[in-house]
């Protein structure tokens, strides 16, 4: 007599029903936060709020205010999240609809962010809309991020002369570097070049920094835009990169060893990150190289901000975010991955 | 007395410290326009070296050409033989004899 499992019928339904048991189970894991399909060992807690779990997609709310600069924690949050589901081989969702707020930085994360799950992951999708805010879609619009990604939008977009679309590279490019000055003359009518070299020695520091500091194995990746600010008359510039960061590359003294050490026993006296941009900022003979004459790059930004030659200058890098030309510095509870510099030419 | 005017002889967009970091680095403005003038010991002629003009300047770009020019030759001959114009930034000059100055702090401690 012919036994019922070895049917066709019954090993197509028993196969089904196993698919639909898992998937159940994997909705629920991720809901609870115990950790991505394959990496349950690893607990992972979610940690951003606006999330919708469904059994073919997850559908990811943007902060309503998306700036590195100015909500670090829940943007990084959200990053923390997507990183959660890119592992989990979801399909994901950007909801952009809801903000009401976006700047360069955090365009230029997102994009990077995405470009490191490409080269890092395999089999994800993430699709997305824009936002709904008049302002932000303008901004978002304008920014040339779909000149990097997949888009039916994409290219044919009108671009806004008060906004110097995202330009990628992975060397110096003075070209660049010079279109940026250009882009601060032509908008700060009263500035002529020998006001905006400072824009351009900043450009060029930051690249090089990229290519020498951030990536060990010279495959360095940078982002940079420029947005004139009609409202406030100023530029604002963001620089990217998603490589090493500043706190895992400089050159550690004995104290950062000691403290270090210490801080296995009393989590207070760690070395913060945000004290190690500092003293890479103030440069205090951080350069990996161990030649004085060599991490002058910061230093100069720095300087740059203390003479008044470039506004409101912020470098955020893993943990540690400082704001000069006062110095304030912070640490994140949420790691940003790579080295932002962000500051604005009056 | 030569002139070296690095806007029209070089580029008006200077980039980093070495040739792999990318176009019009420090060490290719060594290598073409500077190298040469040192490599004769008995030469003491002056070189003019006119900065202003371009888009401005990276203190990699500076180092590498200057500081390692001083590196190769000789803090004092660089020094001896050298003359900065900068009027768009005047402080260039003292930071480039910086460099020159300081270019070889390591080595000379480790002496």
């Amino acid at each position: 007599m012919k036994k019922i499992y070895h049917e066709d019928k019954w090993k197509k339904y028993s196969i089904r029903r196993s698919r639909r048991v898992l998937n159940r189970k994997r909705v629920s894991i991720i809901r609870r936060g115990i950790g991505p399909r394959g990496h349950s060992k690893y607990v992972t807690p979610l940690i951003y709020s606006n999330v919708k779990v469904t059994k073919f997609q997850t559908e990811m709310a943007l902060p309503s205010n998306f700036s590195i600069i100015n909500n670090p924690e829940e943007v990084l949050a959200f990053f923390h999240d997507v990183d959660f589901f890119v592992k989990d081989k979801r399909n994901i969702w950007f909801s952009m609809k809801g903000i009401n707020n976006i700047t360069e930085d955090a365009i230029l994360y997102m994009l990077s962010q995405l470009d490191y799950h490409r080269s890092n992951s395999r089999n994800y999708k993430i699709s997305g809309d824009c936002p709904d805010d008049a302002v932000a879609q303008s901004i978002f619009l304008n920014s040339g991020f779909y000149d990097y990604v997949k888009s039916k939008l994409s290219k044919s977009t009108s671009r806004d002369p008060n906004v110097l679309t995202i330009k990628k590279g992975n060397n110096v490019n003075p070209v660049v570097a010079g279109e940026v000055a250009n882009f601060a003359r032509v908008n700060l009518s009263r500035m002529d070049k020998k006001d905006s070299k400072s824009i351009y020695s900043t450009m060029i520091e930051c690249m090089a920094n990229t290519n020498n500091h951030a990536y060990n194995n010279k495959d360095g990746k940078w982002w940079l835009m420029a947005r004139y600010d009609q409202s406030n008359k100023k530029v604002r510039f963001a620089f990217l990169d998603n490589g090493l960061t500043i706190p895992s590359t400089i050159k550690k003294n004995l104290k950062d060893y000691v403290l270090n050490i210490a801080g296995t026993i009393l989590p207070t006296a760690k070395v913060r990150d945000c004290n190690l941009i500092e003293s890479a900022l103030k440069g205090e003979f951080r350069s990996k190289t161990g030649y004085p004459f060599r991490g002058k790059g910061l230093p100069k930004i720095y300087e740059y901000s203390n003479s008044g030659r470039i506004d409101n200058l912020a470098v955020i890098s893993r943990y540690g975010v400082v704001n000069a030309p006062k110095i304030r510095t912070s640490d994140m509870e949420n790691r940003f991955r790579g080295t932002l510099l962000s500051w604005d030419f009056i | 007395m030569i002139t070296i005017d690095i806007l029209k002889d070089f580029s008006a967009t200077p980039g980093a410290r070495y040739i792999t970091d990318g176009p019009y680095s420090g060490e290719d403005f060594r290598d073409r326009f500077l190298d040469g003038h040192f490599a004769d010991h008995a030469a003491d002629y002056k070189i003019k070296i006119i900065l202003d003009g371009t888009e401005g300047y990276a203190t990699s770009f500076l180092e590498e050409a200057f500081g390692g020019l001083a590196r190769k030759y000789g803090k004092q001959r660089c020094l001896d033989r050298f003359e900065f114009i900068s009027e768009e930034e005047e402080f260039l000059p003292r930071e480039i004899k910086d460099y020159i100055e300081h270019c070889n702090d390591k080595l000379e401690t480790k002496k």
